[in-house]
């Protein structure tokens, strides 16, 4: 406050250089400090007893803070000075609470603080644009502002704490310690406070004010633009004249960035130097600015920067507008550019050979030397949209031209200076790109490419007329100056000129190379057609021009120049050397065209034939002038010419003397010609032969027609026709003709003429007749017999086949007679390299030839052919052909082959069987032998039958007498005879026959044939010795039988055989046996019983027994036996086998001793079980005895009442009977399983059966807490068994059970029973406990006898339990749980009723 | 008092025996409960427990003995007479130990059971009607006041009244006064008395551990 505006920036600047976070440190700090302060003095004046108003104080101190620290700690110390405020002054009982009526002072007072606080912020913002701008006047204005702020804000704190203490006062609350304030002393404190501040502020306001008002008035009068830019290149200051430089107001500009006037390449430029180079103090800095018009403005900047601290760098500018110099300088530089560019333009016009090239460098150079930013050169389009093709362009193109799409059209896109240079053929220049109408289709992309202004200039041709523009852009807008468009107005009229005459040089050249081109081409084509070209001067009478083919025509050499005419008149044939001149004289005379063929006669004597025309040249009077045209070498075609016609008149001759007829038609068939032969056979005039009709009068009705046919079908396709007609002789007979006609064709293929002829084939359309009708005969033959004929020749092949060959091979008769191949392949594979062989061998050895093969026809049919053939020879003896027949004997093939296949049966049956089957006259010489009798016999039947007395010789000397009487049986008696008898074949074997004759009698009873089969029976006697053999092997067999056979003669009543066996048990010898009666042996006290056996065993019953037989020695043995009936050869034996049986009987005996030994075991067992079950049992009977003697005392007494209840003694006698019963039936229960019963099986219900032993253990398990369950399945099957013993094994395994759980704690005692079918045919009982369990190792050892884990076992029960089980078909096993315990299962196989009946 | 229509509890699992029994014991003129087993009988509904339980040895589940010992921890006295199908001799004298009546072995005596049963009764009366004087006892140690209680106290290890003043911290007279209180509420005729009553409520002098 006692300092002037200016000490304290420095004071501040002097602050803000040193380090920042210490300086924030400092300004914090006094705000801390300030209220500190304040609140210190305040306390210290309480304490002292001087009461002072605090608030003013805090208030006091807040404004400290915000004057000299900022407006951060400004708003700091508001808060503490408001916290403080309330805790020490307003609330001083240090509880948060406000009384009511003094929320008004602290409301007001919080309000104050934070108005403070604001304050420091303004006089901040002032302060800042003071050091800025540097503008003192304004910094004074600022400074006073704030000034009269802090003034008017202490008189109004003043009064306000006058104010609430009389407000307070006057409502009288207690507790406020503003009531003690003295108010005289708080007034005059305030007074004196406001009384010196606002002393120093006038005497600081006087001071400065001179020195502002100097400075505001030199820079409002200075001539130049005062700038002034801060650090971040906004405006601080500018005053009028700046603004008018800029096209705008300093308020427009103060406080905004002064970027919009800088050009945009600029400024990076502009900004260093305005604000990095603080070491030039003084810069005088020329600069292009842009107006807010968008108008370049150039300024000279003198630029000082402005002294801050650090950071807080500006400067200060003083601007003059050199704009104008700047322009003049610059249009006298493009002048002389431009000066430049046309002086290098003449030189490029000069130099240029191709158009391209010359455009692209006249762009280049109005570019670059003229210095424009793009020149481009387009050539007007005569297309649709009048387009404008770019056809060379330099500068800053980039793709402008190609988006553009200027045209010269009257639109929008064509009014640009191009378009408006090539319609008007003018100049057309527009000075601002970006305001300029006209070029709004662009505009954005002009500027866009920094053009700012153009210029179009026509190119105009020779005729004035406009075919492009040279366009030229400029950076700048304004660009183009009158001169400077005269200039370049002068460069495209030189450059069209350029343009122009490349253009007249290239057209002159192509040109004449055409012309070259051309003569050349009319050379070759008069020398091809050998015609040459000639123009003859008439005046002079002198060649003017011959071509080249003229000297060759008429052979002069070309190197000696045209000739004379007279040189070519004298080469002129002399006899038509007078037409020549006439019609020559004729063109001359009458100017007209003439022509001439005439003759020259060469050097070499060649004649040549010329054709020549004339045509005469007329001047503009009329006058002949020249005489010109062309002479042709005609001599070939005049060559060809005669050739022709000699030629047809010798054809004419020719035609003359053929035996045919000859006609010529023309296109549309009229006759032309006819020829001798023709009108002497038909009688016609040649006249009438000409005349259409005559085909109409010679032709039979039928063929005509058909001819006529013929002939439209001819002349429209022109093809060649051949046809069989009947044509009329003069003496009206028809006779056959061949026609054939043949087309002459032009050039074009159109015909001109029929060229025809007509053969007499009369003779031989009869001689096809007959033969076509004696054809049909054969053919018809050929099918009824299916045989055909044909004829071969082997090297040529078939030569003919009738039409029964190609039904018989399959072929098809309209394709014609096949091939050899082809037939062969028909040929069934298996006889085709037969066929062949023998086709060859025919060919070679020329002998008649027979064959039989079997073809495939291709539907696969297999067909048999017969074939016939014989060769034919001319008269020198060369084979001409083959020919024959051949038949299809299929047919007759299959009924042969089935016959012979029956015989092949036969004589396979015959062989089979060795039977063979004869036949033989009465005497009896053999008429038929069987091949298979032929080998019984061992005779060859290549020999042929054997007489009766060769077959005599092979039979056994033996049985010839008897072989002889069986055929004589046969003849004589006329009876069927049979014998056996023996052959010797000649290698000594013999066989046994058995030969049967039938006698065949004749109508009359007589015997003519005997017929008859021999079989050869060798095998059936050799089995009959085998079998005998067996007898014998079979009866050492029986021998050496270790039982005992004896057979017994039923009907003798005799032992008839017994074997070794027999004899050696019972100590006889065969021979002492038979004979005797069987019973000898059996002991007498048998004798009766074995009877028995015997008629039992007679009547076919096989008989098993034992008893007793006794040796020859006294001894006696038992034996098994098994008596039976046999019976053969018509008698009826009695087969006896029996066994010592000694040895078994005695093992058994041994047997039943073990069972009796393990059945007392298992008594045993079972008692010492019941021993260890004793209390249990007698629990179990004394339960039901209480019951009694309860129920008894009970009957007694109330029947011993006063009034006897007899209800209630009723009752209890019943008890009594009940529970009686109950105890026998316990005690019957024990007494069954103690008593040592004999195994039995029954039928039994096994859970019945178990739950019996279940009440016997009920109690023990009881007396071990252990709980049974049973699972007893409903349907369980019956089981057939023991009982007792079954029971024993439950009984065995609960016991176990329940004593392997007695040491059971930790888990509940569960005995658990299960029965269920499991097989269709099994019953499965198993015993569960939760037990100790048994070692998995030791669990099948348990079963083990005298194994045992208990101490009292005798280690038997298991052991025992297995076995009744096994006993009845069961099994028994262990196995362990997956919990505590073992499970022991058993199964008992289900009870089957023919078991009961087996077991009965 | 109650003898005639007393309840006598039966627990037998065997059927026979437990109608036998009940059939007997009716007979007397006793009323009869049947439970075929422990828990069934622990399940018993009605307040009133019996008069004597009629017990079988073995059990099954909870045995006889087990819930003589399960009777014992709930604190439930009654008589009980125990019936065994075989004498074991370990095991009646742990159930004679434990105050059982009498322990019988089937087939038994109608007339031992008979008397066992009365003997039960007599001493389940006894029992009860010792619990009533009990009872009463308590009813008027509690209508005592603090200070009587104190007093009672002193009184009983001997003290004289002159000695419970200086040892309370009060006057002699009024310890003359709580002390006349105390003997009349208490309905004691003598000092011994007082210290019998004492002992069976259990009420030591707080004195007494000191002097020993």
């Amino acid at each position: 406050m006692d300092r002037s505006g200016i000490d304290a920036n420095k004071s501040v600047a002097h602050r803000s250089s040193e380090a920042l976070p210490l300086s924030y440190l400092q300004r914090y700090g006094l705000a801390v400090v300030s209220i500190g302060v304040a609140l210190g003095i305040s306390l210290l004046l309480q304490h002292f007893g001087f009461r002072v108003p605090s608030a003013l104080l805090l208030l006091f101190a807040v404004a400290i803070s915000s004057w000299y620290a900022g407006a951060g700690p400004a708003v700091l110390a508001a808060i503490l000075s408001t916290i403080s405020f309330y805790w020490y002054f307003v609330e001083p009982v240090h509880t948060i609470y406000i009384n009511r009526s003094e929320i008004p002072y602290f409301v007001i007072f919080a309000a104050f603080a934070a108005l403070l606080s604001r304050f420091g912020t303004f006089r901040q913002r002032a302060e800042a644009d003071l050091r800025r701008t540097h503008d003192q006047l304004n910094v004074e204005r600022l400074k006073l502002g704030s000034r009269t702020i802090a003034l008017l804000y202490f008189t109004f704190s003043s009064c306000w704490i006058l104010f609430t203490d009389r407000l307070v006062h006057g409502l009288g609350l207690s507790n406020a310690y503003l009531l003690k304030v003295s108010e005289a002393k708080g007034i005059l404190f305030i007074s004196l406070s406001t009384l010196l501040m606002y002393v120093l502020v006038e005497k600081a306001l006087r001071q400065r004010h001179s020195v502002a008002t100097a400075y505001w008035q030199l820079v409002e009068t200075a001539q130049e633009g005062v700038w002034s830019v801060d650090a971040e290149g906004k405006t601080v200051f500018a005053n009028e004249n700046m603004a008018a430089i800029l096209g705008t107001s300093p308020g427009e500009m103060i406080g905004k960035s002064i970027l919009p006037f800088v050009p945009q390449e600029k400024k990076d430029e502009l900004l260093n130097h305005l604000l990095q180079r603080e070491q030039r103090l003084q810069e005088h800095y020329e600069f292009p600015f842009l107006r807010a018009d968008g108008a370049q403005v150039w300024a000279l900047l003198r630029i000082s920067p402005v002294l801050g601290d650090g950071q807080d760098r500006g400067c200060l500018a003083l601007v003059s507008d050199i704009t104008e110099r700047k322009r003049a300088e610059e249009a006298l530089r493009r002048l002389n550019r431009e000066l430049r560019a046309i002086s290098n333009c003449n030189q490029t016009l000069l130099r240029a050979t191709d158009e391209q090239t010359l455009l692209k460098e006249i762009c280049r150079i109005v570019c670059e030397e003229a210095g424009y930013r793009m020149a481009w050169v387009g050539y007007a389009q005569y297309d649709e949209a009048k387009s404008v093709r770019p056809v060379a362009w330099t500068g800053a193109e980039e793709g402008y031209l190609a988006s553009a799409g200027i045209t010269w059209a009257d639109t929008d896109r064509g009014r640009g200076p191009t378009g408006e240079a090539i319609r008007s053929g003018k100049s057309c220049c527009v000075q601002a790109f970006a305001t300029d109408p006209r070029m709004a289709p662009w505009r954005e992309s002009l500027l866009q490419h920094g053009f700012r202004s153009g210029i179009a200039l026509p190119l105009k041709d020779e005729n004035d007329n406009a075919f492009g523009s040279l366009t030229v852009h400029s950076a700048q807008p304004d660009a183009f100056t009158s001169e400077e468009i005269r200039l370049l107005e002068e460069l495209a009229g030189d450059m069209a000129f350029g343009i122009v005459t490349l253009r007249s040089r290239a057209a002159r050249k192509r040109a004449e190379l055409a012309l070259r081109r051309s003569e050349a081409y009319l050379a070759e084509g008069q020398r091809l057609s050998h015609t040459g070209s000639w123009a003859l001067d008439v005046a002079s009478d002198k060649w003017t021009y011959w071509s080249e083919e003229m000297f060759r025509i008429f052979g002069f050499d070309s190197q000696e120049g045209i000739p004379a005419r007279k040189a070519l008149f004298g080469r002129i044939l002399p006899e038509d050397r007078t037409r020549v001149e006439v019609s020559f004289q004729k063109s001359l005379r009458e100017r007209v065209d003439t022509f001439d063929q005439y003759r020259i006669a060469l050097p070499d004597g060649t004649i040549k034939h010329i054709h020549i025309i004339r045509h005469p040249v007329l001047n503009e009077a009329g006058e002949i002038v020249q005489l010109v045209g062309p002479a042709m070498d005609i001599t070939e075609r005049k060559r060809a010419e005669e050739k022709l016609r000699q030629s047809e008149a010798e054809l004419r001759q020719i035609v003359g003397v053929i035996p045919q007829q000859v006609f010529v038609f023309d296109s549309d068939w009229s006759p032309v010609f006819a020829n001798r032969r023709e009108l002497d056979y038909t009688g016609l005039t040649p006249q009438e032969a000409k005349s259409k009709e005559a085909v109409a009068r010679i032709f039979h009705p039928e063929d005509l027609k058909k001819l006529e046919i013929i002939r439209q079908r001819a002349s429209s396709d022109g093809a060649p026709f051949e046809m069989e007609a009947r044509i009329r002789g003069k003496e009206g007979e028809y006779r056959w003709f061949l026609i054939r006609d043949n087309p002459l064709r032009d050039e074009q293929g159109r015909v001109l003429r029929w060229y025809g002829t007509r053969t007499d084939i009369e003779e031989r359309k009869r001689a096809e007749e007959a033969l076509r009708r004696s054809e049909a005969y054969l053919a018809e033959a050929e099918r009824i017999n299916h045989s055909g004929t044909w004829a071969w020749n082997p090297a040529s092949g078939i030569q003919y086949w009738s039409k029964e060959c190609y039904g018989i091979m399959g072929f098809d008769p309209d394709e014609g007679v096949p091939s050899l191949e082809r037939f062969l392949e028909r040929i069934h594979p298996d006889d085709l390299p037969r066929v062949r062989e023998r086709l060859l061998t025919v060919a070679r050895e020329k002998t008649n030839y027979e064959d039989e093969y079997r073809i495939v026809r291709p539907n696969g049919e297999v067909r048999d052919l017969h074939i016939i053939g014989h060769p034919v020879f001319d008269s020198t003896g060369n084979l001409l052909e083959y020919i024959g027949t051949t038949a299809d004997v299929t047919e007759r093939k299959r009924a042969e082959e089935a016959l012979r296949r029956s015989e092949a049966y036969l004589a396979e049956a015959q062989r089979l069987t060795h039977t063979g089957s004869w036949a033989t006259d009465a005497v009896p010489e053999p008429l038929y032998w069987s091949e298979e009798l032929f080998r019984l016999y061992g005779l060859d039947p290549q020999d042929g039958l054997p007489t009766h007395g060769q077959a005599m010789q092979r039979v056994h000397p033996e049985d010839r007498d008897k072989y002889v009487q069986a055929f004589h049986r046969a003849i004589h008696q006329k009876v069927d005879s049979d014998v056996e008898f023996r052959t010797v074949l000649p290698d000594g074997t013999v066989k046994h026959l058995h030969g049967i004759g039938h006698p065949v009698l004749n109508a009359n009873g007589e015997v003519v044939e005997v017929v008859g089969t021999t079989a050869d029976i060798t095998e059936r006697k050799r089995a009959e010795d085998a079998l005998r053999e067996g007898e014998t092997r079979f009866r050492t067999f029986v021998d050496h039988a270790g039982d005992a056979l004896f057979v017994y003669d039923l009907e003798h009543r005799a032992i008839v055989d017994v074997n070794r066996s027999a004899c050696e048990g019972l100590g006889y010898t065969r021979e002492e046996m038979i004979g005797k009666t069987s019973l000898f042996f059996h002991l007498d006290s048998d004798r009766a019983e074995m009877e028995s056996a015997a008629e039992r065993a007679a009547a076919g019953e096989t008989v098993f027994d034992r008893h007793w037989h006794r040796r020859k020695d006294g001894s006696t043995f038992p034996v098994e036996a098994h008596t039976s009936l046999v019976s053969y050869g018509g008698h009826r034996f009695l087969l006896k086998v029996a066994r010592d049986i000694s040895d078994r009987l005695r093992a058994e005996e041994q047997r039943d001793k073990l069972r009796q030994l393990e059945a007392d075991l298992a008594h045993i067992d079972r008692v010492s079980i019941l021993g260890e079950l004793t209390a249990s049992i007698a629990h179990e009977v004394n339960q039901p005895l209480s019951g009694i003697v309860s129920s008894g005392s009970a009957c007694l007494r109330w029947l011993a009442r006063d009034v006897p209840d007899l209800e209630e003694a009723r009752e209890a006698a019943r008890r009594i009977v009940r529970d009686g019963k109950r105890a026998g039936e316990i005690i019957a229960r024990i007494r069954a399983l103690t008593k040592k019963a004999v195994a039995s099986g029954e039928k039994l219900d096994l859970n019945k059966t178990i739950r019996e032993v279940l009440a016997l253990v009920g109690d023990e398990a009881k007396r071990n807490a252990v709980l049974i369950r049973t699972r007893f399945g409903d349907d369980v099957f019956p089981v057939l068994g023991d009982q007792v013993q079954l029971q024993q094994v439950v009984l065995n395994l609960a016991m176990n059970a329940i004593e392997a759980m007695s040491k059971v704690d930790d888990r509940a005692r569960e005995l658990v029973i299960t029965t269920r079918n499991i097989d269709p045919d099994q019953v499965l009982v198993t015993v569960e406990d939760s037990g100790t369990g048994i070692d998995p190792q030791m669990i099948d050892k348990v079963f083990d006898s005298f194994y045992t884990t208990k101490p009292s076992g005798m280690g038997m029960g298991l052991s025992i339990s297995r076995s009744i089980l096994q006993a009845h078909g069961g099994r028994l096993w262990a196995t362990a749980k997956d919990g505590p315990g073992t499970t022991f299962h058993f199964t008992l196989p289900k009870y089957h009723e023919e078991e009961s009946d087996a077991g009965a | 008092m109650r003898e005639p229509n007393a309840t006598i509890a039966i627990v037998d699992d065997d059927p026979s025996v437990r109608e036998g029994l009940s059939s007997l014991i009716r007979s007397a003129g006793l009323q009869v409960e049947t439970f075929a087993s422990a828990q069934e009988f622990l399940a018993r509904p009605g307040a009133e427990p019996p008069s004597c339980l009629v017990l079988d040895l073995q059990l099954p589940g909870l045995s006889g003995l087990d819930l003589q010992k399960r009777m014992a921890e709930v604190g439930l006295e009654i008589p009980i007479v125990f019936l065994t199908g075989h004498g074991n001799i370990p095991a009646s004298v742990q159930a004679m130990k434990a105050g059982a009546v009498e322990f019988l072995t089937k087939p038994f005596d109608d007339k031992e059971l008979l008397r066992a049963i009365q003997e039960a009764i007599e001493r389940d009366r006894r029992t009860r009607q010792q619990h009533a004087e009990m009872r009463d006892l308590q009813d008027r140690y509690e209508s005592l006041t603090a200070r009587e209680q104190e007093v009672m106290q002193q009184v009983i290890s001997g003290l004289l009244n002159k000695q419970i003043a200086a040892e309370l911290n009060i006057a002699e007279y009024t310890v003359k006064i709580h002390r006349g209180r105390v003997m009349r509420k208490m309905h004691a005729e003598s000092l011994a008395d007082l210290v019998r009553m004492a002992e069976a409520l259990g009420v030591r002098s707080h004195k007494a551990p000191a002097r020993t």
